[in-house]
């Protein structure tokens, strides 16, 4: 499924640890805590869904299952994100974008990213305000009505980290930030 | 402007930022931004909030945390060594014939496709597993990889498959009766496959040698290799099927299964586990993301009622449903030569979806024609991502060469193609023995 993670793997190369800055180094490192929450929430979904359902059988279902595996989805796609991104493994079609002079697709790559990073900081910003209205409504989870106003915010955070890294691959054209 | 001419504009402006190498995902959610505002007259707040609650809801929807769950099944099954034993229990059987190795691989995908929902992960799963064995029996690597590509794809069709789940999401379809429906159509394209290589085989020896032939008891005993894949796909599609859990249940059973099976056989080290969630999540937030891009896009289409006017437009030409439906069929065959198969099927069905339950045509039907439509994408130049995939581990052979080796795989899809439009019972068969 991944077009670009595919047809570009011979291609492009990983920005290696010991030639590279800091910052390179700090950004790598948010990014895997980022995918680590994310897989954590993964294997917590499994772990729910089946002491609910075990549960049930028993006549005791765990109370909140639906709301919590709402919410562990919501965080693994939010902080799967920026990780998928680092390793470049979005689809896209490169058929055309790869038939163009060298110049061609510098100007076209730095436009389509520049297009992206306004993107993701529009919604860093929205998330925010988002989370502050959800916060003064009082909204809650679907069934159970816990708070979630932080989740908006955890978006907000993930794509913050978004803009960072495609703000990298902007200005280390056929590098990927991480090893898949 | 109208909101119709937006909305071609729209669709122009989508076209032309996919062809920039934009992800597909971002530039659906760019276009639906900025066509909203337009159709509202530029009110930018609204379209600023319908685009951050599409992507809130599609971020915390409980219905799509069946993906990553569905995911880790596969990623845990293929770490753990269950691919290769359900291909030793296929070789076993198969190997002896001539071509038999290609057909075993043929059958061990269609197996593996039972626990994994990814067309392009099941030709990569088989590709490390088979191709080493087909190389050593001195198979053709044009059949061997082109089998291995074709293969993989039926994994799209046999449930769990992701862009089942997907359609279902967005057309507001039943899971489950799109999974039993892709039954009957995922084993028949498994047949129709061998049939294909055993003619290839007929005609050509030298393509596919047989292997020595092992005893009745070596037979049996590898079928131990496949009574995991049983047990996992008897637990998860039964208890969906007769309703003792939703599909998101079913999904964290199935993984939950699949991890402690490979642990008590001490086959996932806490190394492999991990590689596995990552594959996981890499593959879900792309599906994801697509799907939220597809929203955003969709709900833009939506409010320019192009999907709608295009429906009575096609619904009023004086043409048979069928004549339409082949058009549509065609549209997707070269489509998909084109754009990655989910992508396609996010990109399209709010546009054919209207269409084609206007003209009267099932939309479980129409789930199974689309996925059988995106196999074919998958192995047709220059965009094939199950050869691309194949490729990439199979670095010695062309690219030109796997993708010939595909052909022959292509027109057996187009003969299931045929054969369901003339008898769609045999996708819609199974779901109406569960849902009467």
């Amino acid at each position: 499924m991944t077009g670009r993670s595919v047809s570009q793997s011979s291609q492009q190369t990983t920005a290696g640890s010991g030639s590279h800055p800091r910052y390179v180094l700090v950004l790598r490192r948010i990014v895997s805590a980022l995918a680590v929450v994310a897989g954590a929430a993964v294997a917590a979904m499994i772990v729910v869904t089946c002491v609910d359902v075990v549960g049930r059988r028993f006549g005791h279902p765990l109370k909140g299952a639906y709301d919590i595996v709402e919410i562990l989805g919501a965080i693994t796609i939010a902080g799967g994100l920026p990780y998928t991104t680092a390793c470049k493994g979005h689809v896209a079609i490169e058929f055309f974008f790869q038939r163009l002079s060298r110049t061609g697709k510098i100007v076209v790559d730095t436009l389509v990213r520049i297009v992206t990073i306004s993107m993701f900081s529009f919604l860093t910003w929205r998330f925010v305000l988002y989370g502050v209205e959800v916060k003064a409504s009082g909204q809650g989870t679907s069934t159970m009505g816990w708070p979630i106003f932080w989740l908006p915010w955890w978006f907000s955070l993930c794509c913050g980290v978004m803009v960072l890294v495609i703000l990298y691959h902007l200005t280390h054209p056929g590098k990927a930030l991480m090893k898949p | 402007m109208t909101p119709e001419q937006i909305g071609i504009l729209g669709c122009i402006a989508l076209v032309a930022l996919l062809c920039s190498s934009m992800p597909v995902a971002f530039a659906m959610a760019v276009v639906g931004f900025v066509g909203f505002a337009a159709v509202v007259h530029w009110n930018w707040h609204a379209a600023v909030s319908m685009m951050t609650m599409d992507l809130y809801k599609t971020f915390a929807s409980y219905s799509l945390t069946v993906i990553p769950l569905f995911v880790l099944m596969g990623q845990v099954a293929f770490h753990g060594g269950i691919s290769r034993r359900l291909f030793d229990a296929a070789y076993h059987w198969l190997g002896p014939l001539r071509g038999g190795l290609a057909m075993a691989t043929v059958g061990a995908c269609t197996a593996f496709g039972a626990i994994c929902g990814s067309g392009p992960a099941t030709s990569a799963t088989m590709a490390l597993v088979a191709l080493p064995e087909m190389k050593r029996y001195k198979y053709s690597m044009e059949l061997a990889c082109g089998a291995v590509a074709s293969g993989g794809t039926i994994g799209m069709m046999i449930p769990p498959s992701v862009v089942f789940i997907v359609y279902a999401i967005l057309t507001e379809q039943s899971i489950g009766s799109l999974f039993i429906a892709g039954i009957l159509p995922g084993l028949l394209t498994a047949l129709l496959f061998c049939v294909t290589i055993y003619v290839q085989c007929l005609r050509r020896p030298e393509l596919g040698p047989a292997a020595p032939s092992c005893s009745w008891k070596a037979k049996f005993l590898s079928l131990r290799g496949a009574w995991e894949t049983l047990i996992l796909f008897a637990a998860v599609m039964g208890g969906m099927f007769f309703g003792f859990f939703t599909p998101t249940e079913g999904a964290a059973i199935g993984a939950a299964g699949t991890i402690v099976i490979t642990m008590v056989k001490r086959q996932l080290s806490f190394g492999k586990f991990v590689q596995s969630l990552k594959e996981t999540l890499r593959t879900s937030v792309m599906v994801m993301i697509i799907v939220a891009g597809a929203v955003v896009f969709g709900h833009f289409l939506a409010i320019t009622r192009v999907p709608f006017s295009m429906a009575n437009w096609l619904g009023g030409l004086a043409l048979p449903g069928w004549v339409i439906m082949l058009l549509i069929t065609a549209f997707y065959l070269i489509a998909g030569c084109f754009v990655d198969a989910l992508a396609l099927v996010l990109l399209t069905i709010p546009i054919f979806y209207p269409v084609v339950t206007n003209l009267g045509f099932d939309p479980i039907w129409f789930g199974v024609m689309i996925v059988l439509v995106t196999q074919m994408g998958t192995i047709t130049p220059p965009v094939g991502v199950c050869v691309y995939v194949v490729s990439g581990i199979e670095r010695d052979v062309p690219l030109e060469t796997i993708f010939r080796g595909s052909i022959p795989f292509l027109l057996a899809l187009i003969v299931v193609a045929i054969l369901l439009i003339l008898f769609p019972s045999i996708a819609l068969f199974l779901p109406s023995l569960v849902h009467p």
